[in-house]
């Protein structure tokens, strides 16, 4: 492609406080249509602001987290135009006097994304669109959001995936959000332009709204680049227009509700008096900052000495790594940090996936799996004889050892016995091993997989390993 | 009761007379139910009134009495405007656009009034959402002036002037963003006050101009201000611009004339001038030559930027009235239009314009203009700088005298009709009480006299933010020197 | 300046619909009203910080993050113009 795409992201998140941004009601998702609404979020007459305390905490907390600078001086702005879901006919927001500016996010390839400024708004409420008319729900209404501007410095679709997948991780693990794309608590929208490499004059954007996944995200700029790169090829010009992406068709489309550019008639709110947030106010919360993802990957790489691909992983969400750190301390030096990685990646997240388990309240603590490891580490029991035992795991209280005894799955490693049976497995396939001993090395496998069934994988695999070798190459030295 | 005669009670003599068990809450209710049914009605005082719920009141209120609870305001009616929310009592705003509105929430005052043992007798007609100075912008009709009811009682609380003065409630609730509780109290003969902005929660008060609106007391006596004041000071967590501070009893160190002795009286030049009615000036004179023979000290101030006000202010107040009234949509409550077959954006457009009257169209097109893109700068912002320079004005002056003192019109009230359709001379008419707000001081109208064709006039007092007890001393005290109220009552 | 254009245009942004009259009859005051404060331009602005911290000392007041219990929801409905269930009716939007 003859273009460099130019993308810049404004991401929606509610933040995750008790009840709304100016009033008392509750913030919980799912209640039926207008349940969780009182005068002031419903703009009934007389009403007034109050501005909640711990949205302001959790905004710069967020701020710290990705190296924003904390305004000591912001602004409660009323932005307003007329929409069934916004109750006073204007949203309380900041326009000109955000509470943060600046910041950033680095992404893998070591760009660091800045964000142009992050500032507190309220959250319309909901429109439902039945046949005959259109219902209006404001459950919604006035929910904290934070809506956190990246400079247009995104230069591809993955790129935007990952910054995203990036600042999830960040507000899930200071507690800011719980950065729920389905649910709606964490809402992009892209801008994207193209332009030919080396210009310096940015070209004329286009919006896409409310993207709800990550996997639509990627989808829908990858296709509006496209869509784009074609127009200007075709010789044409891109009009500036907010889009839609379908998911069904893949493709982005013009919002069919011609917004001509509101006038909004911004003006400061009277009602607010301006956000004075001090330096106490602030050191205080920096100092409540828990270890951010970035920093943990870098201490379970460079201290745990994890793969830089399994710090990743582990990093991204606080919950696991504070599991992940739980084990290694319980488990101590004999299962050694990688191992524990690995294991933990392997068998526990695709299942704490699958169940919609968060490591952070894990159903089985981190010290039952530590037991479970040692019990490897100890050669009692193997690997794959560990996976069936963390499956009776999943779902009793049973301690590891206990299981190990109840179900007899003690690994053996007396080299006695596991000789026996590998001279019985030897003797009762005589043309197999007459085969082998003639060159055909693969079937070393078929006698491994013999012994493990014969003794129900029972035996130490190491060991078994060990002494097949030993017995086959002292049959092939009698022949030489 | 023979004691209860119609211009002889107040809202601190009923509350006494009450907490002592001398008059009963049903009696003094009657009294007053009494004579609202006679006279209401003509003046059009009354948006709304329920005697039924006024009874179960008092039975309520005697019943806390009975149960010795201290009720500084034990038995006394009081009238609301009918922009201050009134949980399940319609409050329209004297507009077409709330007709029948019923909120599910009582404002703060509200609250704290019944909380102080008064009774909630009813909601008083004013301009549309309080913009007006004649109250002759209702949707329900204008309220008649009780001394000559061809005339305006002034506006927008005109309503709650009105029936105060004609004693059909002992006191009542107004509300003034540029004038609105001092004028009509001056055209009627009644005492009225601005508290300091931040004083009173707005909680509850149907917002025309944030920045600018404050509820306040209006009665025949200054001791019935200060009993009010006290009541509705204080700071409410509902309400984030009221101010956390200790709020004194003003109603118990009122004092008397001897607190003029010494205090620095500064005349307000700017009001002074050619336009300011003759008679209006020979009162004012009067009322400050009386006080100067009691020992206060009289020169003449200049506040030259109170030339901006009418500008800085009709801006400020349109922009930030243009806002507040948007959530007026006809989705969630007020009116909708009854024409069929509209797209959502026709509804919303006809239900506004059909439940709007034309001065608030007038002012949210001014407002919506100031701050629409491009115009801003030119219009909104250099509003808010003429606002600084006012605000900085009144401060200097302070710094020279303790007490400010002005008409609160350039005249007595005006004939009904004379003014109403010419909104730039209506507005003309605020320059003695614009700058008040604007710089958020307290003030008040205290009666002074009547012109010679026997209209009333109000002698205005400004004070220094927060100097809300100091402003009641001086004008009690000048009150006990000429009771005006005691020596006249309006022909009913 | 003020024209029936520009008046439309605010109309339209303040979601009123004006008659001819109306109309008309704003071009007139607005025109009026405008010309008054136009007094106002000799003015130089204020510094930012002055505009906006208000008048009057404000407690910067922040409340605590508690769920408090809601309206009832037939309480909130009560002065709804038209409704269906618990939500607000409109005409369809068209999106």
């Amino acid at each position: 492609m003859a273009y460099e795409p130019v993308i810049g992201l404004e991401v929606h998140c509610q933040l995750a406080t008790a009840s709304k941004l100016f009033c008392g009601c509750a913030t919980k998702f799912g209640a039926a249509p207008n349940h969780q609404v009182c005068p002031i979020c419903l703009g009934m007459p007389g009403v007034l602001p109050v501005l909640n305390r711990t949205a302001v905490d959790l905004a710069v907390k967020m701020a710290l987290a990705i190296g924003g600078s904390v305004q000591q001086v912001s602004v409660f702005s009323r932005k307003q135009y007329f929409y069934p879901d916004l109750p006073k006919g204007y949203q309380i927001t900041q326009y000109d006097r955000p509470y943060c500016l600046g910041g950033g996010v680095t992404l893998s390839s070591g760009q660091r994304i800045r964000m142009t400024r992050i500032h507190l708004e309220e959250d319309a409420g909901k429109n439902i669109h039945a046949e005959h008319a259109s219902l209006v729900d404001c459950n919604r209404a006035g929910t904290p959001l934070m809506e956190i501007v990246s400079e247009p410095e995104l230069k591809s679709a993955a790129d935007a995936a990952e910054y995203l997948r990036r600042l999830r991780a960040i507000v899930r693990c200071i507690g800011a959000s719980d950065g729920n794309l389905e649910e709606g608590s964490f809402r992009c929208d892209a801008n994207v332009s193209i332009r030919r490499p080396g210009a310096t004059v940015l070209g004329t954007r286009c919006e896409i709204k409310n993207l709800n996944s990550f996997r639509n995200v990627e989808r829908a700029i990858t296709y509006e680049i496209l869509r784009q790169a074609e127009v200007l090829d075709g010789g044409g010009t891109i009009t500036q227009e907010t889009l839609l992406f379908d998911a069904n068709s893949g493709r982005t489309q013009p919002m069919r509700s011609k917004e001509d550019s509101h006038d909004y008639r911004y003006l400061p709110d009277p009602d607010l008096p301006a956000l004075v947030i001090s330096t106490d106010r602030i050191e205080g919360i920096r100092a409540s900052l828990p270890e951010l993802p970035d920093a943990a990957k870098s201490r379970l790489v460079q201290a745990c000495g994890l793969a830089d691909a399994n710090a990743e992983l582990i990093a991204q969400d606080q919950g696991t790594t504070k599991f992940f750190d739980l084990t290694c301390e319980a488990v101590g030096a004999s299962y050694p940090a990688p191992a524990v990685a690995n294991w933990l990646i392997a068998e526990y997240l695709p299942v704490a996936e699958e169940r919609q388990w968060n490591l952070a309240e894990s159903p089985i603590p981190p010290q039952r799996v530590a037991a479970l490891l040692q019990l490897i580490a100890a050669g009692t029991i193997s690997g794959k004889i560990a996976k069936t035992v963390f499956d009776v795991m999943l779902g009793s209280d049973e301690a590891p050892t206990s299981i190990v005894q109840r179900l007899g799955l003690v690994q053996i490693s007396d080299e006695g016995a596991i000789t026996e049976l590998v001279e019985r497995i030897l003797m009762h396939n005589p043309g197999q091993l007459a085969q082998y001993l003639g060159g055909k090395d693969k079937l070393f496998g078929f006698f491994i997989g013999q012994i493990m069934q014969a003794s129900q994988g029972k035996m130490n695999p190491e060991l078994v390993n060990k002494i097949l070798h030993a017995r086959l190459a002292e049959r092939r030295g009698r022949l030489d | 009761m023979s004691d209860l005669q119609p211009f002889k009670l107040t809202a601190t003599t009923i509350s006494q007379k009450v907490r002592g068990g001398e008059w009963s809450v049903r009696d003094v209710a009657n009294f007053y139910i009494e004579r609202t049914e006679r006279y209401s009605r003509d003046l059009n005082t009354h948006l709304f009134w329920d005697p039924a719920d006024v009874l179960a009141q008092a039975k309520v209120q005697e019943a806390r009495l009975k149960a010795k609870e201290d009720l500084p305001l034990a038995g006394v009616p009081v009238l609301i405007k009918d922009n201050i929310c009134t949980r399940s009592i319609p409050t329209t705003c004297a507009s077409k656009m709330l007709a029948g509105f019923r909120p599910p929430y009582d404002a703060t005052v509200i609250a704290r009034l019944r909380q102080a043992g008064a009774i909630v007798f009813g909601k008083s007609n004013c301009d549309e959402f309080a913009m007006g100075s004649s109250n002759e912008h209702s949707a329900f009709g204008p309220v008649l002036n009780p001394w000559n009811r061809a005339y305006v009682p002034g506006g927008s609380s005109g309503g709650s002037a009105a029936a105060v003065a004609a004693d059909l409630v002992p006191v009542a609730l107004g509300s003034d963003t540029g004038g609105s509780i001092r004028q009509p109290a001056s055209f009627c003969g009644i005492a009225g006050l601005k508290p300091t902005y931040g004083r009173v929660s707005r909680y509850g008060l149907v917002a025309y101009s944030s920045s600018l609106d404050q509820i306040g007391p209006m009665a025949r006596s200054t001791e019935d201000l200060a009993l009010l004041l006290d009541v509705l000071s204080g700071h409410d967590p509902m309400d984030a611009t009221s101010r956390v501070d200790p709020y004194p009893n003003v109603a118990s160190s009122l004092g008397g004339p001897v607190a003029l002795k010494g205090l620095r009286l500064g005349l307000v030049r700017e009001f002074f001038g050619p336009g300011l009615a003759d008679g209006t000036r020979a009162a004012l004179l009067a009322a400050v030559k009386l006080m100067q023979e009691h020992g206060a000290l009289v020169e003449e101030v200049s506040l030259p930027t109170l030339s901006h006000s009418i500008s800085s202010y009709y801006l400020i107040a349109a922009a930030e009235a243009s806002a507040n009234l948007a959530r007026f949509d006809g989705i969630r409550y007020g009116h909708r239009t009854a024409r069929n077959g509209l797209s959502l954006k026709q509804l919303v457009k006809a239900s506004r314009s059909e439940g709007f009257g034309r001065e608030v169209k007038q002012r949210i097109m001014l407002g919506t203009f100031a701050l629409s893109a491009g115009y801003y700068d030119a219009y909104y912002a250099k509003a808010k700088a003429g606002r600084s320079l006012i605000a900085a004005d009144f401060a200097k002056a302070f710094g020279q005298v303790d007490v400010l003192v002005a008409p609160n019109a350039p005249s007595v009230a005006f004939r009904l009709g004379e003014k109403s359709q010419d909104p730039l001379s209506m507005y003309l008419g605020d320059i003695c009480t614009l700058g008040v707000n604007l710089a958020g001081l307290p003030a008040l109208s205290v009666p002074c006299g009547f012109d010679p064709t026997g209209l009333p006039i109000g002698l205005q007092l400004i004070a220094p933010a927060w100097e809300d007890a100091l402003l009641l001393r001086a004008a009690h005290a000048y009150e006990q020197l000429c009771p005006w109220t005691k020596q006249a009552q309006p022909p009913l | 300046m003020i024209d029936a254009a520009l008046v439309q245009k605010v109309a339209g942004l303040a979601s009123l619909e004006l008659s001819e009259a109306e109309a008309t009859y704003a071009v007139k005051n607005l025109a009026r009203i405008l010309d008054f404060v136009a007094e106002l331009e000799s003015l130089p602005e204020p510094a930012p910080s002055a505009a906006d911290e208000g008048i009057g000392g404000f407690s910067r007041l922040e409340r605590d993050d508690l769920a408090q219990p809601s309206l009832e929801p037939e309480t909130a409905m009560a002065n709804a113009p038209a409704r269906e269930g618990t939500a607000f009716q409109v005409p369809r939007i068209i999106d």
